[in-house]
Order: structure tokens, then C-alpha cells, then sequence
């Protein structure tokens, strides 16, 4: 499989909030677009897209780390309770 | 006689007269006044002194045991009092951090979330430890003492070996200690390696020092591992899924041994009582906004990217997970505490902590999956360009 037939493949796996969902998918099908019109793996992005992508990408695993920070503190909650109980 | 009894009588009435704030003028005596008039005479009171009804004072004390019990006694209160304030300065330091003017790297946001890179040599894992020691809080928000960081120690070598431990014996006092593999780690006879459990001892050495030794001679004499980018990405992404993994077991062990148990302390309920409480509470104020605040301020040039502020972000995050559903539907019965009638609500209680757990625990494995698909395609945009 090409690079860019990989990344689209995985992006279309993960799961985006909703705030940069539309926007990737969008950019991921403009360069699918651009690959089946015979252009290389390197010119289906633009720099700009490129930019994009990875600003939005980045900016939604902050969203994610917040999430696992949250259900950490939760879970820490939690192993506080036991520990108290147990001990 | 009659003028000795009437000068005491005027007497004690006129006393009677300055304490009280609704008597009858002198005058007025013997007149009944009118609703108009008490409500009048109750308007102008003022507020500190004013004496509650009696409906008034039973609600209140009705409310009052209600929130006593929720917050686990009055120490308890006095705790969930303190979080309150201290969420309150933290959403302000948060709201008035400066945000750096460069953007996050994506490995800063996988090391901040749980999912670092994995170490190259043992002083780097020692540097490791002692970062996580002295960052460290214990639930409650304060400095781990000497205990706890042994307790998070033991955890540190165990989630870096990939290892787990198995707790056996009646009063699981015994322990085996499982590789990576989830094999049982034999000694010289072939037979399963057992330890002290450090169950009830939480300061026992040693399956510690056990792991200590394995952890050096892991990285001590071998030349580090030559790995891709994404090797490492993906390997530190299997140790974290490994240790959520393990912990919830171990969860799980310590909720299904204390609702073995037959009967209970008073102590042992307050505790639970407290801990819920302030379960409620967290959920209630936002959950991971300590936890949190760093990462959200360091990636702050990225989130406003996508038009959030660090403590939108944290917010926005804690509230799409919607906790503490099974919180919700708990009942906090009042009453005197008799342990032998309150077993099964102990152990409904306990039940609730696997019930939280679970979905807790799923959703910070599906967060960490995205994470690190999302680390995948930032690595593979890279390539491309």
C-alpha cells in the first residue's frame, strides 16, 4: 500500500471529535481524489493542507490526553477509596 | 404576699420581655394580634435573630443530615469544602495561564497523557521514578509521603517490566509476580516464585527489590534496543494498554475481597462513605482539571487552533465522558450505623466502585487507542512531506 493510501486508510479508522472530524475528512478525501488522478504520493497534500492536518490532528490528541487525564483522575479516585478500605 | 409575688412576677416577665423579639408590648397585652400584625411585627426582626418555624427547622436538619451523610461525617465535609476551594483557585490559574508561544510536540502530548517513549538505559528509568515521585500527588491533592512513594515506586517497576502481580491465600498474604507474557516467574526449582503479599503491608521490600534487580538487568550489559520511530511508538503504546490493563485486575481483586468480608468496622464505613463523596464532588466540579491544567496550558497554541481555551478544552473533555452515572442512582440512607444491617449496602457500595470503574477504564483505553493511531498519522504525514 502507498504512504498516502495508508494514512487515509488509518484516519478513516480513528475516531475524531467533532470539532476537526469534518475538516480531516475532508482534506483525506481531496488527496484520495488527487491519487486516483495520477498525481505522486508527495503532491496529494498541499504544504498548507499539510499544516492543517497535522495542526488539527495534534490539537485532538490533546483532546484525547485531556480524556485519559480525566478518566485517570477518576480511576486514582477510586484506587484512593480501596486503598483506604484495604488498609 | 400579693404585692411580693406581683413585684417578682413583673420582674421576670420584663426579663422575659428584652430576651425575647415577638413579645407583646405591655400595652397590647391581652389582645390577640392579628396575621397582618406577627407578620409585621416578623418583618422587622432582623435576619441573624430570626427563629425559625418548626417546618423550617425540621427541613433544615433533614437537609443537613442528608449533606452529612453525602460528605461522609463532618471531617468529611470540611475536606470536600477544601476541594471546592482548591478547584476554584485552579480554574483561575488555569483561565490566567500564559500559553506558550510555540506550539506542543506530539510526543510531549503522549509522555503528558501516559504513553512515554520507552527508556533507553536504566539512568534514564531511575530519572524517570524520580520524576513521577516528586510530581507525584496522592488523591487528595497533597505530596506523596515516604509510604506512598514506596507504594508508586513498586508500581513504576512493575508497569516498566510489563509485569504483574497475583495475589493468593486466604487473607492474600502470598504473591507471584507474572512477566510480561502473563506466565508465573519461576525460581531455580522450577517452581512458581512466591513473595510476602505487600496486601495489607504496603511497605513489604521485597517484591520491590525483586523488581529492582530485574529492571537493572534489563538495560545493564545490553547495547539499547535499535527501534523505528514507529517501534517505539507502538511499544510504549502496548505498555500503557498493559498497565490500565493490570490495574483495573487489580481493582477488581481488592472490590471482589472486600465484599467477601462479612462484616465491617464503623470506620470502614465512613471511609467509604467519604470516598463516594467525594467522588460526587469530583464529578460534580469537573474531573481531570488538576490533572490536566499542564498539558492543556502547554498546547495551548494548538487548541486555539480549533477555537478552545485550556480550561474549555479540560472541561469539554471531562463532561463528554459523562461520569458517574451509577452515582446518580445511589441512595444515602441516614440513620445510626448498625455494621451487621448495613453489610449489604457496604457491599452495594464497593459494587458501585467496579460499576464506575469499568466504563472508566474503557474509556481511558479507547482514549489512549486514538492517541496513538493519531500519533501513527502525524509519523506518516511527516513522510509525506
Amino acid at each position: 500500500m502507498s504512504k498516502l493510501g495508508e494514512l487515509t486508510k488509518i484516519i478513516d479508522e480513528t475516531e475524531f471529535s467533532d470539532r476537526v472530524k469534518d475538516k480531516v475528512k475532508e482534506i483525506s478525501v481531496k488527496a484520495k481524489l488527487r491519487k486516483e488522478s495520477g498525481k505522486s504520493d508527495e503532491e496529494c497534500l498541499t504544504k498548507d493542507e499539510t499544516n492543517e492536518l497535522m495542526q488539527l490532528i495534534k490539537a485532538d490528541m490533546i483532546l484525547d490526553g485531556l480524556r485519559a487525564k480525566a478518566c485517570r483522575a477518576y480511576l486514582d479516585e477510586i484506587d484512593g477509596i480501596l486503598n483506604k478500605l484495604i488498609r | 404576699m400579693a404585692e411580693k409575688f406581683e413585684e417578682k412576677t413583673s420582674g421576670e416577665y420584663d426579663a422575659f420581655e428584652k430576651k425575647g423579639e415577638l413579645y407583646v408590648p405591655k400595652e397590647e397585652r391581652g389582645h390577640l394580634r392579628s396575621e397582618e400584625e406577627i407578620k409585621a411585627a416578623r418583618e422587622s426582626i432582623p435576619e441573624e435573630k430570626k427563629i425559625e418555624s418548626v417546618t423550617e427547622k425540621t427541613q433544615k436538619a433533614e437537609d443537613w443530615q442528608e449533606t452529612f451523610y453525602k460528605m461522609g461525617g463532618t471531617r468529611g465535609k470540611e475536606r470536600m469544602e477544601a476541594i471546592e476551594q482548591e478547584m476554584a483557585q485552579e480554574k483561575k490559574a488555569v483561565e490566567s495561564a500564559k500559553i506558550p508561544k510555540e506550539g506542543i510536540k506530539p510526543e510531549e502530548i503522549l509522555k503528558e497523557a501516559g504513553i512515554p517513549k520507552p527508556a533507553e538505559s536504566y539512568k534514564e528509568v531511575q530519572e524517570r521514578l524520580a520524576e513521577r515521585l516528586d510530581k507525584g500527588r496522592t488523591f487528595e491533592g497533597k505530596k506523596l509521603s515516604d509510604s506512598d512513594k514506596f507504594i508508586e515506586t513498586r508500581k513504576f517497576y512493575l508497569e516498566e517490566l510489563g509485569y504483574s502481580v497475583k495475589y493468593k491465600g486466604v487473607l492474600l498474604d502470598k504473591a507471584e509476580i507474572l512477566d510480561e507474557s502473563g506466565k508465573s516467574i519461576l525460581n531455580d526449582k522450577g517452581k512458581s516464585l512466591e513473595f510476602k503479599s505487600f496486601y495489607f503491608n504496603k511497605t513489604e521490600k521485597s517484591i520491590s527489590d525483586f523488581l529492582k534487580g530485574r529492571l537493572q538487568e534489563k538495560f545493564e550489559g545490553k547495547p539499547a534496543e535499535k527501534l523505528t520511530e514507529e517501534q517505539k511508538l507502538a511499544k510504549s503504546y502496548e505498555k500503557t494498554v498493559k498497565g490500565v490493563k493490570n490495574a483495573q485486575a487489580d481493582r477488581e481483586a481488592k472490590i471482589s475481597f472486600l465484599q467477601e468480608a462479612k462484616t465491617f468496622g464503623k470506620e470502614k464505613w465512613g471511609k467509604i462513605m467519604e470516598g463516594l463523596a467525594r467522588l460526587n464532588l469530583r464529578e460534580k466540579l469537573g474531573m481531570g482539571l488538576s490533572e490536566g491544567k499542564r498539558l492543556a496550558i502547554e498546547g495551548g497554541k494548538d487548541l486555539a487552533a480549533i477555537g478552545l481555551t485550556p480550561l474549555a478544552a479540560i472541561e469539554k473533555a471531562g463532561k463528554e465522558l459523562q461520569w458517574g452515572a451509577a452515582m446518580r442512582e445511589m441512595k444515602f440512607r441516614t440513620g445510626r450505623i448498625h455494621q451487621f444491617e448495613q453489610m449489604p449496602r457496604f457491599k452495594e457500595y464497593t459494587e458501585l466502585l467496579r460499576k464506575e470503574s469499568e466504563p472508566a477504564n474503557e474509556k481511558l483505553l479507547r482514549a489512549y487507542e486514538s492517541m496513538y493511531k493519531k500519533g501513527k498519522i502525524l509519523k506518516l504525514i511527516e513522510k509525506l512531506s
